[in-house]
């Protein structure tokens, strides 16, 4: 890239800019203000607005800023009376056919119309004839066309700036968004009468100047300068997009906007994060405390609710012990509401039995997650990832896990040629930016790895010059042997050539990042694929030192924080292990208690030990285990034998209804607090919005329990929370939760530099067919819900209303399906019916059911014992 | 449905287009014109096919063809008549010379009429201001029009349109 730089004159100002920089650019960038439309940041310059007109010296006519680059000695002017004149006139030609309907507008008050006319424009028009007016007849109300269930289109208002069909095909690679016709007749719509949807959909209205585009969540409900807004961070996924929540005095939490974050959304939002994570005012909020009396809850005072958990605990805790109790808590609470949970169990009650995790079938345990920590060293910020010249995305479908991260992906393929290389048991789909496939089979992905490893060592694809020799290094390489190219290729499906192919892109490339989804670290063969993912980058010197990297991805808003902060059985706060001895005393003197010293439960292990009914009381704190878990019949069994069932729930969830006492809790948007996204990045969100009446936030909750139960938890409000939580961490300690700024704050909770080293890994499998329930089923979330949470939301149940077992054309052919067919999706645990979606990301054999609908539970089809689920499809 | 399809020649002939430019895009108007040859208009399903053989985008496409007046988008009479209505046609009669057109035809306007000879419809200025009032007829330019001239070309037109093996295009 050239970095040298050209100094021009703006205004009688020096101004020094790279070469390649416009001249809006050069402007903007000592804060001279030119006003503009159609340019964007993150777009290419296209100047069709020409609002942005200077005058150059020697130049014999204004030049549109946006697309002229700047030059050695240039002499721009930004505000001569030929520039004003401009202005104003380009404003009353933009407005001849506008309608000039700022009082119905939904943009009005935040327009970009509006704004510089008021300080551009001409006070008047000459223009006296009628206006084109785009008459729509499936109107919604005045001029609005649905373009598809989240936008609409007031074509009358439209400036013909282009920035929403170049956001969706630029920035997002989708063309579901088109301009056509020509001159006055020019409009926006999707093409072929399709719909426009698509995960980022929501982008073209916050960018759009006007108010041609309107979101459904916000139009027609209430002036935008009647909100408060206040700085938030999307929970939503692991990406962690800064937001700005809107909320308005009665309707409270009403909408969402961008909050750019250069480190991390530039600007951008998913539909999942903007329109998906307003729910906090749906009618089914748990507004008091109850408790359970026959068949029905009595609501109660918050007093006596906290006074019958305390007695419930001690009872449990006098006749069985602490370790007939247990907590599990979610991977959206916030950072303090993890630590303080942590310490609410392990304190207050007195057991190590503590987690997070409810939706798996099985779990890292403590020596898996110390090498995850050790692999952690070796990530890059999420910034870098468009910069390298190869990414490998292994075990997820990222677009639908982690929607920004993929935009950094698109970006880093249309700037700067990245290749994408993907792996995983679906089909990935960036749209019109290309991603070279290798699909394996379920279960066949630590085959894949290990096959690849071996082509590497076979073909001497490692460079010699690194620690690879010596008895040690050969030692490894002969573990490789052990496995067969005809196992490898029986267990993922892919043939030792396509496995060549592959890896020789991976060995070959410059620079290479290593994407690792949660879904294969933490699947079944979890530990194992982290070791065998580390060997490939350690041998591939792809590291992340000096070159390449390695980025385990976490999918939901606060898995790494609940990680860090006390969430598992072995874990203490701040990564400190249960029997570290330096770590406990410092908690110990920290909390003044003594810690529990009996090896703590996983949810996996609670689960069992509730069965057997050895632990008698659970509390959930935001963990929706009846809906999530993979096996509904047992976790409604286990659920049902408790004496105790705590529920500390946003929602009367069907979990919720099945507790003995539920407390209210606090959204992300109705407290305060800090999450940690998928790079270790520790950002601060605000309260936005008030919790309804009655309802106290999570941590005074949690607080006051923990007195109840005589721990003395004294906290003024949660930052007090961070400052006490963070003296815990060497790397965390400087933290000042004030300071966190604008980006966040990268922290690493890692005490040592990361070390080479491959370790050897033992093949496994776990294919294995079933003449009966041929075929494997997959499950996940969709882009545009996470979990049950998004069943609270109105537009995205609007978007993606039903359950629809996703199939391959193939598949479709050979059982003779169409779109839309119901069929009856069976196990030998139970049956669902459901509808079809024909759908190119599944390979031939595989079926995709996704796990966030409440009515057609997945998790009824599904087997805590096996480790991959079978199914047989039949027309309903 | 196979006379809806590309034929084989179109399809030669995009493949081509493909990779003849530099930036691909360049081949969207050409990749028009194949549709419309083959078909004499350019619907989307045709687009969406030609899209493929191009590998761009359909939408690419689509809005290109719809810039283009001379491209229709569904099924026309043999005789394609584009009646200016810019200003200095529309000075000179446009309006009710497209109004006789209309009447006499018997037809709206981007209809086909019964004998699926004639469609009439309004474009832009077509850079004969000079000669106006005119039409164009497929590819052929008919300036300094009047009611009388019209007459005789409607007839020229049902004569040899009636004969086997239709207009010249
Ligand atoms: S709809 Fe909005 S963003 Fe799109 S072209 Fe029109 S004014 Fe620009
Ligand atoms: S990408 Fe993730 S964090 Fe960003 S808006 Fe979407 S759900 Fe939220
Ligand atoms: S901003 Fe420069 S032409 Fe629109
Ligand atoms: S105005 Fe009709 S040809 Fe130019």
């Amino acid at each position: 890239m050239d970095n040298s730089k050209v100094k021009l004159t703006i205004d009688d100002r020096e101004v020094e800019v790279p070469k390649d920089s416009t001249i809006l650019e050069a402007a903007l960038s000592v804060g001279i203000d030119i006003p503009y439309f159609c340019w964007h940041p993150n777009l290419e310059s296209v100047g069709a607005c020409r609002m942005c007109l200077v005058e150059v010296e020697k130049m014999p006519k204004l030049v549109a800023s946006c697309v002229n680059p700047v030059a050695e000695g240039m002499v721009v002017h930004t505000n001569t009376e030929k520039v004003i004149k401009a202005r104003e006139k380009v404003l009353e030609f933009v407005l001849t056919n506008h309608p000039l309907d700022c009082p119905t507008c939904d943009k009005g008050g935040e327009c970009d119309l509006q704004d510089l006319t008021y300080d551009h424009g001409p006070m008047m028009t000459r223009y006296r004839e009628d206006k084109v007016r785009w008459i729509v007849d499936t109107h919604y109300r005045f001029d609005d066309l649905q373009l598809g269930p989240l936008i609409y289109r007031n074509q009358n208002r439209c400036i013909t700036c282009f920035r929403c069909v170049r956001i969706t095909r630029e920035i997002f690679g989708y063309s579901d968004l088109g301009v056509f016709g020509r001159g006055s007749k020019t409009h926006i719509s999707a093409p072929g009468g399709e719909k426009f949807l698509n995960e980022f959909s929501g982008n073209t209205v916050e960018y759009c100047p006007v108010g041609a585009l309107t979101a459904r969540n916000f139009r027609y409900k209430i002036r935008p300068w009647l909100c408060e807004q206040t700085p938030t961070v999307c929970p939503m996924c692991g990406d962690g997009c800064n937001m700005t929540a809107w909320s308005h005095q009665r309707k409270g939490h009403i909408r969402n906007t961008s909050r750019r974050n250069d480190s991390i959304d530039e600007g951008m939002l998913c539909d999942r994060g903007r329109f998906g994570s307003v729910f906090s005012n749906h009618p089914d909020r748990i507004k008091s405390p109850m408790i359970k009396e026959g068949d029905t809850f009595r609501e109660v005072q918050w007093e006596e609710a906290l006074g019958f958990i305390a007695e419930g605990i001690k009872k449990i805790k006098s006749e069985s012990g602490p370790e007939a109790l247990g907590g599990i808590a979610s991977d959206l609470v916030s950072n303090e509401e993890a630590y303080l949970f942590s310490r609410l169990m392990r304190q207050g009650v007195g057991t190590n039995n503590l987690d997070f995790r409810g939706d798996r079938k099985s779990l890292l345990g403590a020596g898996a997650l110390k090498i995850l920590f050790e692999m952690q060293k070796m990530s890059v910020p999420l910034e870098k990832v468009a910069s390298f010249d190869t990414v490998f995305v292994i075990g997820t479908d990222i677009a639908s896990t982690h929607p920004i991260y993929t935009m950094w992906l698109k970006r880093g393929i249309r700037k700067a040629g990245l290749r994408v290389l993907a792996a995983n048991s679906r089909k990935l789909d960036f749209g019109i930016y290309s991603v070279q496939n290798f699909t394996y089979r379920p279960g066949g992905e630590l085959a894949l790895l290990l096959g690849l490893l071996k082509v590497i060592v076979k073909e001497k694809l490692y460079s010699d010059a690194g620690p690879f020799r010596g008895g040690q290094f050969s030692r490894w390489a002969n573990s490789l042997q052990k496995t067969n190219y005809d196992t490898i290729a029986a267990s993922c499906g892919l043939s030792e050539e396509r496995i060549s192919i592959l890896a020789r892109a991976l060995a070959e490339s410059e620079n290479c990042l290593f994407v690792v989804g949660q879904d294969l670290w933490e699947g079944p063969l979890g530990s194992s694929c982290l070791l065998a993912i580390n060997d490939l980058a350690v041998l591939t010197e792809n590291n992340g030192n000096p070159r390449g990297g390695v980025n385990l991805l976490f999918d939901s808003g606060n898995y790494l924080g609940a990680l860090n902060w006390g969430l598992t059985p072995d874990y203490l706060p701040a990564r400190r292990h249960r029997e570290d001895k330096v770590g406990r005393e410092k908690i110990e003197s920290l909390w003044n208690c003594r810690l529990p010293e009996a090896e703590g439960f996983d949810t996996i292990k609670m689960l069992e030990q509730i069965r057997k009914g050895n632990i008698k009381g659970l509390y959930l704190y935001q963990s929706d285990l009846l809906c999530d878990f993979p096996d509904w019949e047992y976790i409604h069994d286990c659920l049902s034998k408790l004496d105790l069932l705590i529920v500390h729930e946003l929602f009367l969830t069907e979990t919720a209804k099945m507790a003995t006492v539920i407390l209210p809790a606090t959204s992300f948007v109705e407290t305060e607090g800090t999450f940690t996204n998928t790079e270790g990045r520790i950002q601060r969100f605000q309260r936005g919005a008030a919790p309804s009446k009655g309802v106290r936030e999570s941590w005074q909750t949690l607080s006051r329990l923990a007195q109840k139960l005589g721990a003395e938890f004294v906290y003024e409000n949660p930052p007090e929370i961070f400052r006490e939580m963070v003296t815990l961490s060497s790397d965390a300690a400087g933290l000042d939760y004030d300071k966190l700024g604008a980006r966040g704050r990268i922290v690493a909770l890692a005490e040592r530099v990361f070390e080479p080293a491959l370790y050897e890994v033992e093949f496994d499998s776990y294919t294995s067919g079933d003449s009966d329930y041929p075929y494997p089923l997959l499950t996940g979330d969709l882009v545009y819900h996470l979990r049950h949470l998004t069943n609270y939301n109105e537009d995205m149940m609007l978007v993606a209303p039903e359950a629809h077992l996703e199939i391959s054309p193939e598949d479709a052919k050979s059982l003779e399906l169409k779109e839309d067919d119901t069929v009856r999706v069976e196990s030998a645990r139970g049956a669902l019916e459901v509808k079809v979606a024909i759908s190119k990301k599944s390979p031939p054999g595989v079926v995709f059911l996704p796990r966030n609908y409440s009515d057609k539970n997945v998790n009824k089809l599904r087997d805590r014992e096996k480790t991959l689920d079978y199914v047989r499809i039949a027309k309903a | 449905m196979n006379t809806m399809s590309l034929s084989k020649e179109s399809i030669e002939k995009l493949q081509e287009l493909k990779d003849k430019f530099p930036d691909r895009r360049t081949a969207i108007l050409p990749a028009l014109h194949v549709v419309y040859d083959q078909f004499g208009y350019v619907g989307d399903e045709q687009l969406k096919e030609a899209a493929e053989v191009v590998e761009l985008p359909y939408v690419e496409l689509a809005e290109n063809a719809s810039f283009y007046t001379m491209f229709p988008k569904k099924p026309v009479g043999k005789y394609f008549i584009q009646v200016c209505t810019n200003l200095s046609c529309a000075l000179l009669g446009a309006d009710s010379l497209v109004d006789y057109l209309l009447e006499k035809l018997n037809v709206k306007l981007g209809e086909i009429t019964p004998d699926g000879l004639f469609t009439v419809v309004t474009v832009e200025c077509l850079g004969s201001c000079g000669s106006a009032p005119m039409m164009q007829v497929n590819d052929e330019y008919h300036e300094n029009l009047t009611r009388e001239r019209v007459d005789e070309l409607l007839e020229e037109f049902r004569r040899e349109g009636t004969k086997k093996g239709g207009p010249p295009s």
